[in-house]
């Protein structure tokens, strides 16, 4: 018998990993971080920072300095998507393909991307080794989709004719040179410019706003305080700029440019500073007014008509969770506790015993916002009487709904309030430790937080007998390795405890029996988020809004078919319509408003005949869809429902941990119809073949992954059963499904060859100033040329 | 204690129970593949699941506890549904297959991966008895028969089919025709049973009733055995059939030339004097109903009943084949459900077996299918000897899957009544590992993931084991990214080819 060899994953001898010691690496993340078996994680995310990548020997090693298993390491490992076995490029270009990103053609940048680096089939990286190209579900910028992040740059808006170009100018922007920063002096003045750092903001380039106002403030000694602050959550009108007088109404600032910052800053703040340096800034001044662009200036527009579209945006909103959005600084803890921060803990702590705050809780009507819905006040009751004096809390910050990024917002934008939140919450229960497990596609949050754990340990609110009062708690950080399924809370402590994701049956909940077997409390951020203002303002203040059994406010990431999408926060009750069409300001023009995807993947669509349902728990079930976390995309007519439900299969059957059957399989068998559909290769008769496996599915599955990953399918069969229909008879009403459309130029066509240079392969026959023509076999239906013709002239045809 | 339902039926249970124990403690029989009661539960395969009445909610009862004043429906329609959901989906992950396709499509149901494999040992009496028990009369038929099995051969997708058939008789002729073999003879049941007509079909049932331990007598019109038929043999044919006669007539079948049973004497004497009638001629057009269905081995309606005995009809006399080689499979699988019939006096049909298949190989799955053969051989030539045959025997692929007898996915799948699913998936291309040092081979495409292994290696002190590797559809189990399959678990074997519910796991026949 012939000894086959099996290959192993990095015995290719081209990877050289002879100049890095890789022994020496690991001993000292294993003598930094521990031998215990649950330090698993955390000992491969800071070996893999460190090397790029978890060679073969990186992995015997720490198997062999720590109590980790080689089954442990090799399950892990594969299991999370964070970690790879093989390296990468020297630069990562991660394009977005959440949902707010895929309704706007994420594909098709994935696509370009991988054609223009000229990465084949099967392969992420690039020949010369300079690119690898990832996919990424939302970086939490959903309102600037399509987003593509290349190492720590982002760019949005993305379309396939820029991808050249977002190439060069990343290349470029490698070889400036940062400026140097600028310190400026501290000091008590009556007016605050304050720029936007959140996600958005900074993917948005505020970033380089706030190097300006830095600049400009030093360069003229401009009197003001110049602050850094949240989300505010007009994410799609980034970056952002706001000047405040002391005792007045801020004036703010959308969609800046850096040319613009000095102008605004200088129009609204008069420098004070020698008259040699005014006079400069006089001229300065003087010789921007005069030129062209200047009448396009916001500083030129009426103060009523800039901020129009912000007040209606504002106005329907109600801020709990996100109450002084865009006032506060992330880091301030000083500024936290102006705005009444950790009051509420105070109160807590120095009035009322665990049963009383608990029954506050409860009588707010506060349900939890991870998606489950649980009244919180019970929740934490069984906690408290549960027996054990070693007890747990976890913050779930694991947010994997790929078009959500309310959680990101809070802990980038409110830290302080979500310990807080977590700090009450614990002494409910008498939890001692506390856990906030964050996504690992959340940097910033997980560096704001971590500075704040930091400033509360300095000012003793957190640690032993915390002000005197007997309470101890301290909290910890545990960053999630990429897998949506440890957003479930079964799953999420087996992540903990240094195991692959995978849910276990419940009962026990976890809050008889989690982590390490102890009682352990899992709450969002969200939910988090809310009890600070619920103890401040009574729980009256809360159930008085909303309706009979969904309480208080929620927060939604509103982004994709909308004029205005961002971070909202609306009381419950609100009608899907309002936040559509009032917040949202509806679909862009000559467009319709066809369904809102609600609840991301576990969700589903809620068509527009339905729009005046009300955000209530259970009236979003009952239609099929679901709160779930928060993710709220809009669809218009050019959005295919075949399609959409596809994309969110394909992302729950990637996300299952192949633990059960339905749900390992049965999701694929869905898969295998919906693609079958998009292709036009469907009968009509698996419409009903593919609404029997959904329900079996729902009913077989052992956690929520499962069970609610057919929602997507089951509501667009429910609401739009004829967009199946069509496809089986070989059409995509809408023109989505690549499979089933062609491109063709029409007689609109001036023969203007702008559309030939678009083209990445050359599809494109034409002679200049005659109607050009596109050889369908070529084709790849990549969409560029659409963009680029300046007079509509091609069309995308049903084939 | 805990006081719950579960159909209907009230039932006690200590507290953390799990719902299966539970509804096993009572009787009430829950399958499982993933849940064994000395290992952790796991709630991998979901063929446990229950309905609980009270939520409306399908529950793994195999992981779920019993919890006071639970109604459980462990066994409506809706639950049996969803099991046989969850058994085609672990299917449609499953490219393997249970029999060989030799054996399958072979009339007589001849097992020719085993017998191979006796003969590639050198074990040739082995093989030769195991062609007597399964044929009867193993050269005579194969003779007859078109060669069915050559032509379904997995080999022949690859290069070329073996040589089954010179195989077996160059095998079977160095041992088979010098010492006549007296198969497995059964202890006497007392039964009687008269067989009409001594062609080929008749001689079948006599030897596998006998077998049996039941006595035949076949009643034969002419004066010599097998049919009209046998004039048209060949004289080498003819002069092995007449030795093979000799074989079945040494296990006591009693062969009564010249008498040419008719209506009368059926009724007047053969149903009074013997416990069972088999007709195996044409003729006795006015007794309907007697027919053994081939496929299933089912009874079509009920047997006749002629003065209280019943009255068969078997081969030809059932249904004329165009192959002669096929009447006398429907012969032989039809004596099988007439001895259960002889034995519990009831008529039970014999359901054919839950069987896996895959169809066509792809390209890339070749390599795997010859892992276990020599690699260099010159087998395009026909054997015609013992030593070659023996060589050829080495060139089996074995596609029987060494479970077959024991596997809890075939055994469900065969009690749920699942057929095997239209659509297939596969997580990954199909792979077999071999450790060479402990016999220990793990087939991917068998494994259901059910973690079993896993767990059972927790338990143990070992450095390395086994466990699972990526995750959602692509998870598999495999040894660690650090080593090597030859280096792992080298005293385990034995008992991880128990644990694991199907082939996936299983030991090299030389260790
Ligand atoms: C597949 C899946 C993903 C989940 N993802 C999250 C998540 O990202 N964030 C979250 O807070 N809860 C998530 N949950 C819900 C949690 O399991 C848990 O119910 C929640 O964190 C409890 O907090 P709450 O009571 O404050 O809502 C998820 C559940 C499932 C089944
Ligand atoms: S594992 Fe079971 S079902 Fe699969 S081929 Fe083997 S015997 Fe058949
Ligand atoms: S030749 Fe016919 S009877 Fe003989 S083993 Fe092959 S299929 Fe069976
Ligand atoms: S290779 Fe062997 S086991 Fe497979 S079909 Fe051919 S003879 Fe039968
Ligand atoms: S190898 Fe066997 S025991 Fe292990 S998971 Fe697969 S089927 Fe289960
Ligand atoms: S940033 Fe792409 S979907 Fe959120
Ligand atoms: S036996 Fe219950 S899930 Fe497998």
């Amino acid at each position: 018998m012939e000894k086959i060899k099996e290959i192993k994953i990095d015995s290719c001898s081209c990877v050289t990993t002879t100049a890095v010691d890789i022994g020496g690496i690991v001993e000292a993340v294993v003598a930094e971080i521990g031998t215990e078996k649950n330090k698993a994680i955390p000992i491969l995310q800071a070996v893999q920072n460190k090397l790029n990548y978890l060679p073969s020997e990186a992995l015997k090693l720490i198997c062999e300095l720590t109590d980790i298993t080689p089954v442990q390491i090799s399950g892990i490992t594969t299991f999370y998507s964070q970690f790879r076995h093989l390296p990468t490029g020297e630069h990562i270009v991660k394009v977005c393909t959440g949902t707010a990103c895929h309704v706007k053609g994420a594909t098709l940048i994935l696509d370009a991307f991988k054609r223009e680096l000229k990465i084949s089939e099967g392969s992420s990286t690039s020949d010369d080794k300079l690119f690898s190209v990832e996919e990424v579900a939302c970086l939490g910028c959903c309102t600037l989709a399509p987003v593509v992040q290349i190492d720590d740059k982002t760019y949005g808006h993305a379309t396939t004719s820029k991808v050249g170009n977002i190439i060069k100018d990343f290349l470029n922007s490698e070889k400036e040179i940062v400026s140097k920063k600028v310190i400026l002096p501290d000091g008590e003045y009556d007016t605050e410019i304050r720029v936007g750092l959140g996600s958005c903001c900074i993917a948005g380039g505020s970033r380089d706003i706030m190097n300006e106002v830095e600049k400009t403030v030093y360069k003229y000694g401009i009197e003001a305080h110049v602050k850094t602050v949240g989300c505010v959550g007009v994410c799609n009108q980034t970056p952002l700029l706001e000047i405040a007088y002391k005792n007045k109404e801020p004036i703010r600032y959308t969609n800046l440019t850096e040319e613009r910052v000095s102008e605004i800053i200088l129009h609204h703040i008069k420098p004070k500073k020698k008259k040699n340096k005014l006079r400069t800034a006089l001229n300065n001044w003087a010789d921007t007014f005069h030129t062209d662009d200047m009448l396009f200036s916001p500083v030129n527009l009426e103060d009523d008509t800039r901020e129009k579209y912000l007040n209606n945006f504002l106005q329907y909103q109600k801020h709990i969770a996100t109450e002084h959005y865009g006032l506060i600084s992330p880091f301030s803890y000083d500024e936290y506790l102006k705005y009444d921060g950790f009051k509420a803990f105070n109160n807590v702590i120095t009035l009322m015993n665990q049963s009383q705050l608990i029954d506050l809780v409860t009588e707010s009507g506060l349900r939890g916002r991870g998606g489950g819905g649980f009244i919180t006040g019970e929740k934490w009751k069984i906690g408290y009487l549960a027996e054990g004096d070693v007890k747990y809390i976890i913050c779930n910050g694991d947010e994997g709904d790929p078009g959500a990024f309310m959680d990101r917002m809070l802990l980038e934008s409110f830290p302080f309030r979500v310990i807080e939140g977590m700090m009450i919450a614990a002494y409910a229960i008498g939890a001692k430790e506390g856990i906030f497990y964050i996504r690992a596609e959340y940097p910033l949050a997980v560096d704001r937080v971590k500075k704040a754990i930091k400033i509360c340990e300095e000012k003793q609110l957190l640690g032993d007998n915390i002000m005197g009062s007997g309470f101890s708690f301290r909290v910890k950080i545990f960053e999630g390795a990429g897998a949506f399924v440890c957003g479930e809370e079964t799953a999420m402590i087996a992540s903990i405890q240094g195991d692959r994701g995978n849910p276990v049956v419940r009962p026990p909940f976890p809050i008889e029996n989690g982590l390490y077997g102890k009682p352990t409390l899992v709450n969002n951020v969200e939910t988090l988020c809310m009890i600070p203002w619920i103890i401040r303002n009574g729980p009256e203040a809360f159930n008085s809004i909303g309706t009979a059994n969904s309480k208080g406010t929620k927060v939604f990431a509103l982004a994709g078919k909308i004029a205005r999408g961002g971070l909202i926060e609306v009381p419950m009750g609100i009608t899907i319509r309002k936040i559509v069409e009032k917040i949202g300001e509806g679909v862009a023009p000559g467009r319709k408003f066809k369904a809102v995807q609600i609840g991301g993947p576990s969700g589903g669509c809620i068509p527009e005949s339905l729009a005046d349902t009300p955000v209530d728990f259970e009236m979003l079930t009952q239609l099929g869809a679901m709160m779930g976390s928060g993710g709220l995309v809009v669809l218009d007519d050019s959005d295919c429902m075949v399609d959409m439900a596809k994309y969110f299969l394909s992302f729950t059957h990637n996300q299952s941990c192949g633990k059960c059957t339905f749900c390992r399989v049965g999701t694929g068998q869905m898969l295998r119809i919906l693609n079958r559909f998009s292709k036009g290769e469907a009968e009509i008769s698996e419409i009903d073949e593919l609404e029997k496996l959904c329900i079996s599915v729902k009913n077989g599955s052992l956690c929520g992954l499962g069970s609610t990953a057919p929602n997507p399918v089951l509501t667009s069969i429910k609401y739009f059963r004829e967009e199946y229909e069509a496809h089986a008879n070989g059409v995509c009403p809408t023109g989505s499904c690549p499979a089933l459309i062609t491109y063709r130029i029409n007689d609109n066509c001036i023969g203007c060859t702008i559309c030939v240079t678009a083209c990445p392969v050359n599809a494109i026959e034409f002679k200049p100033y005659e109607k050009h023509h596109i050889d369908t076999e070529l084709c790849v239906k990549c969409d560029s040329c659409v963009q680029v013709c300046t007079v509509d002239a091609i069309e995308k045809q049903k084939i | 204690m805990i006081k719950l339902q579960i159909n209907n039926k009230n039932i006690e249970v200590k507290e953390g129970t799990r719902l299966i124990e539970a509804a096993r403690l009572n009787g009430i029989n829950i399958p499982s593949l993933c849940y064994r009661n000395d290992l952790p539960h796991y709630t991998s395969c979901s063929v446990c699941l229950v309905k609980n009445k009270t939520t409306d909610k399908f529950i793994h009862s195999c992981s779920a506890q019993a919890l006071e004043g639970m109604v459980i429906d462990a066994s409506g329609k809706e639950v049996l549904e969803l099991r046989r959901e969850a058994i085609s989906m672990l299917l449609s992950e499953h490219r393997a297959e249970c029999e060989a396709p030799c054996k399958l499509v072979c009339p007589l149901g001849l097992n020719i991966p085993l017998m191979n494999r006796h003969i590639q040992k050198g074990d040739i009496k082995a093989a030769a008895e195991l062609a007597m028990a399964e044929m009867g009369m193993p050269e005579t038929f194969c003779k007859i028969c078109p060669a069915y099995c050559e032509n379904a051969c997995r080999r022949k997708m690859i290069d070329h089919t073996i040589s089954i058939v010179n195989i077996k008789r160059y095998s079977s002729e160095s041992h088979n025709l010098k010492e006549p073999l007296s198969g497995n003879l059964k202890k006497s049941t007392g039964k009687k049973v008269a067989i009409i007509g001594g062609g080929f079909s008749g001689i079948t049932a006599s030897f596998f009733l006998s077998q049996e331990g039941h006595h035949c007598v076949i009643f034969e019109k002419t004066d010599h055995a097998g049919g009209a038929i046998i004039n048209t043999l060949e004289e080498e044919t003819k002069y092995i059939f007449e030795h093979e006669l000799k074989n079945v007539l040494a296990l006591g079948v009693e062969m009564k030339y010249g008498i040419e049973v008719n209506n009368d004497i059926l009724s007047r004497s053969l149903t009074k004097e013997y416990d069972s009638v088999v007709i195996s001629v044409p003729g006795f057009d006015n007794l309907k109903n007697a027919t053994i269905s081939e496929n299933h081995i089912q009874f079509k309606g009920d047997s006749m009943v002629l003065n209280d005995v019943h009255v068969f009809k078997i081969g030809k006399a059932a249904k004329q084949n165009k192959q002669i080689i096929r009447d006398i499979g429907q012969a032989k699988k039809a004596s099988m459900a007439i001895n259960n019939f002889l034995k519990s006096s009831r008529l039970i049909s014999v359901v054919k077996q839950f069987n896996s298949v895959i169809g066509k190989i792809e390209d890339h799955e070749k390599k795997v299918w010859l892992k276990e053969t020599p690699e260099e051989t010159n087998r395009f030539k026909t054997p015609i000897s013992l030593e070659e045959s023996i060589e050829e025997a080495k060139n089996c692929l074995h596609c029987d899957c060494r479970a077959l007898n024991n596997c809890m996915l075939r055994n469900i799948s065969g009690d749920y009544n699942v057929i095997n699913p239209k659509v297939s998936m596969y997580s990954h291309p199909i792979e077999k590992k071999i450790n060479f040092t402990s016999g220990l081979i793990f087939e991917n495409a068998k494994c259901i993931k059910c973690g079993l292994c896993v767990r059972l290696l927790n338990k143990e002190t070992i450095n390395a084991g086994l466990g699972f590797q990526g995750r959602g559809f692509k998870s598999i189990i495999s040894e660690p990214l650090t080593h090597d399959f030859n280096d792992i678990l080298n005293n385990k074997t034995d008992i991880l080819v128990e644990v694991c519910p199907t082939g996936a796991l299983s030991k090299h026949e030389d260790f």
